[in-house]
């Protein structure tokens, strides 16, 4: 049982909530294609690629709009209450975070377009390359695996990508600690250094965003907000409330 | 992406469940409401309420506190009890033929089914709104002055008219009525006229105001004034309100009561029911699912 729950005596309002539910799906597909190909820019030094990420956002912002003006319409025209209020409140969200997504491959996306005319962080040590790419996995599964919760309101998997999270921070410091001894060793590396951080940020906080996600359908699902629970305490009891 | 993420099992949602039969099953013998059906102070204690009308069994094994100073909404589909409950708050269905009522129910201590009680001061202590306004024909002034007149509220002219001020004030209506108090109230719009059957009710000093659907023949204003009249009677009154509107229950009470097949199925504070109900059959009559 999702977290709809079974069908309302309005159909229209299924109808709604479902259509609410396909944009937001649609728009994390966009927004996963987009990081995936701003990481697949920087490893190939991909301007072209590069450019196409920075141009595409603008249709992310685009869904972004439609999806806040879906879940405003819904709520003004259905009253939704309860698990469907919840569910409502929780794809609009997803919508946000995943505009954010978005907002982080361009991010990198700028540094590839940069890195092709200034080659700085390419000359630094393949191991920080690595590491840009390891979070990026991380990242792109936690997403990955956000998007199929929603769809199938799978609370279990949820959990998982919160879980999850907590991997993706420690490879990200493990990351920065790396980085911090090539400043140590040559501070004419700061350029790439910083190239560097940006990038691994952005893929910390794309997993950051998925376990945003992945919250908010336990709360959909669940009525239980987890976001400032930490992820071991995230226990099966409170989520079999 | 197996080696990132990994499953924890955990016990999903209930499998949905509908059809009567089903939700007979779940409200058989041995049913218990969901929630704290007690009140921190209560006005009224309502404890095991059966009531049979001949051998149909109404309302099963009801418990709920009125309390102090709240609001309860009382909310649930067509025959589902919610109004012969209210009813039995101040034996109003002692006058329904073939109907029995069981188990106990207080006002402030006191049984209010004792032989000895009169009713005539019960239904003054608690005052009742009905769905379709009830002025009297009589002026607007006689409708708030018939009650303390008949109870010996008033020792004189000016403590009635003082009585009828206070009570049209209290309802929001005097300043629309002061001018015209000789006239018919029946004259008046449909939303004044309840107003106006709110400030008869007011006007024998009540403890407890039980309201039965007091909206539902009153255009969207009308009904904003009249909820807005029913927060500020909270701040002196104690109210049992049934609505067919959910949004009406979650604007104006503090607890709200789901009835289901004369079964008390959940109570709880307005907010959780109408964001996290425990119960299925509360989520999904409130959703809308209810088939």
């Amino acid at each position: 049982m999702g977290a709809r729950g079974g069908e309302h005596i309005l159909s229209r309002f299924d109808d709604d909530l479902d259509g609410l539910r396909d944009l937001t799906l649609r728009m994390g597909e966009a927004a996963a294609a987009l990081a995936a190909k701003a990481v697949d820019a920087l490893a190939g030094a991909d301007a072209g690629a590069a450019r196409q990420v920075i141009h595409q956002v603008k249709r992310i912002n685009e869904l972004d709009m439609e999806g806040q003006e879906e879940g405003v319409r819904i709520l003004a025209t259905h009253n939704p209450v309860a698990r469907d209020l919840r569910l409502v409140l929780c794809l609009t969200r997803c919508v946000s975070e995943l505009e954010r997504v978005a907002n982080q491959a361009k991010k990198v996306a700028l540094i590839a377009q940069r890195e092709v005319d200034e080659p700085s962080y390419a000359k630094l040590d393949a191991a920080i390359f690595a590491d840009v790419l390891n979070l990026s996995t991380v990242a792109m599964d936690m997403l990955a695996e956000a998007l199929r919760a929603v769809r199938e309101s799978d609370v279990a998997l949820s959990v998982a990508v919160v879980r999850a999270d907590e991997r993706l921070d420690q490879l990200f410091e493990g990351a920065m600690r790396r980085l911090a001894t090539y400043l140590f060793e040559d501070a004419r590396n700061i350029r790439g250094v910083m190239d560097a951080i940006i990038a691994l940020k952005a893929m910390e906080r794309i997993g950051d965003h998925a376990a945003n996600m992945a919250a908010q359908l336990i709360f959909a699902v669940k009525g239980v907000d987890v976001r400032h629970i930490k992820a071991e305490t995230l226990s099966e009891d409170v989520l079999e409330r | 992406m197996a080696n990132v993420i990994e499953s924890t099992a955990v016990v999903d949602e209930k499998e949905p469940q509908t059809g009567s039969a089903t939700h007979t099953r779940e409200l058989g013998a041995g049913f218990e409401t969901i929630g704290e059906v007690r009140a921190e102070n209560p006005r009224m204690e309502c404890t095991g309420v059966n009531v049979f009308y001949g051998d149909k069994h109404a309302i099963k094994e009801v418990s709920l506190d009125v309390g102090q100073n709240e609001v309860v909404a009382m909310i649930g589909p067509s025959g589902c009890g919610k109004s012969t409950f209210l009813r039995c708050l101040n034996r109003m269905n002692d006058t329904i033929e073939g109907c029995r009522v069981s188990g106990e129910i207080k006002l402030d201590g006191q049984d209010v089914y004792d032989k000895r009680l009169d009713v005539v001061p019960l239904r003054a202590q608690v005052g009742m709104v009905f769905q379709k306004p009830n002025p009297f024909p009589k002026s607007i002034y006689d409708n708030i002055a018939y009650g303390p007149r008949i109870h010996g509220l008033a020792a004189n002219r000016a403590e009635l008219d003082e009585i009828v001020e206070t009570s049209l004030r209290k309802a929001g209506l005097w300043e629309e009525v002061k001018d015209r108090m000789d006239q018919p109230g029946t004259g008046l719009s449909g939303g004044q006229q309840q107003r106006l059957c709110i400030a008869r009710t007011i006007a024998v000093s009540p403890e407890v105001i039980l309201m039965d659907e007091p909206c539902s023949a009153l255009d969207p204003i009308a009904t904003a004034k009249v909820e807005e009249l029913i927060d500020e009677l909270r701040e002196n009154y104690s109210i049992a309100i049934v609505t067919h509107s959910m949004q009406q229950a979650a604007r104006v009470s503090q607890r709200t009561a789901y009835f289901h097949l004369g079964n008390l199925v959940e109570v709880g504070e307005t907010t959780q029911i109408f964001t996290n109900p425990r119960h299925k059959l509360t989520e999904d009559y409130i959703t809308g699912r209810f088939g």
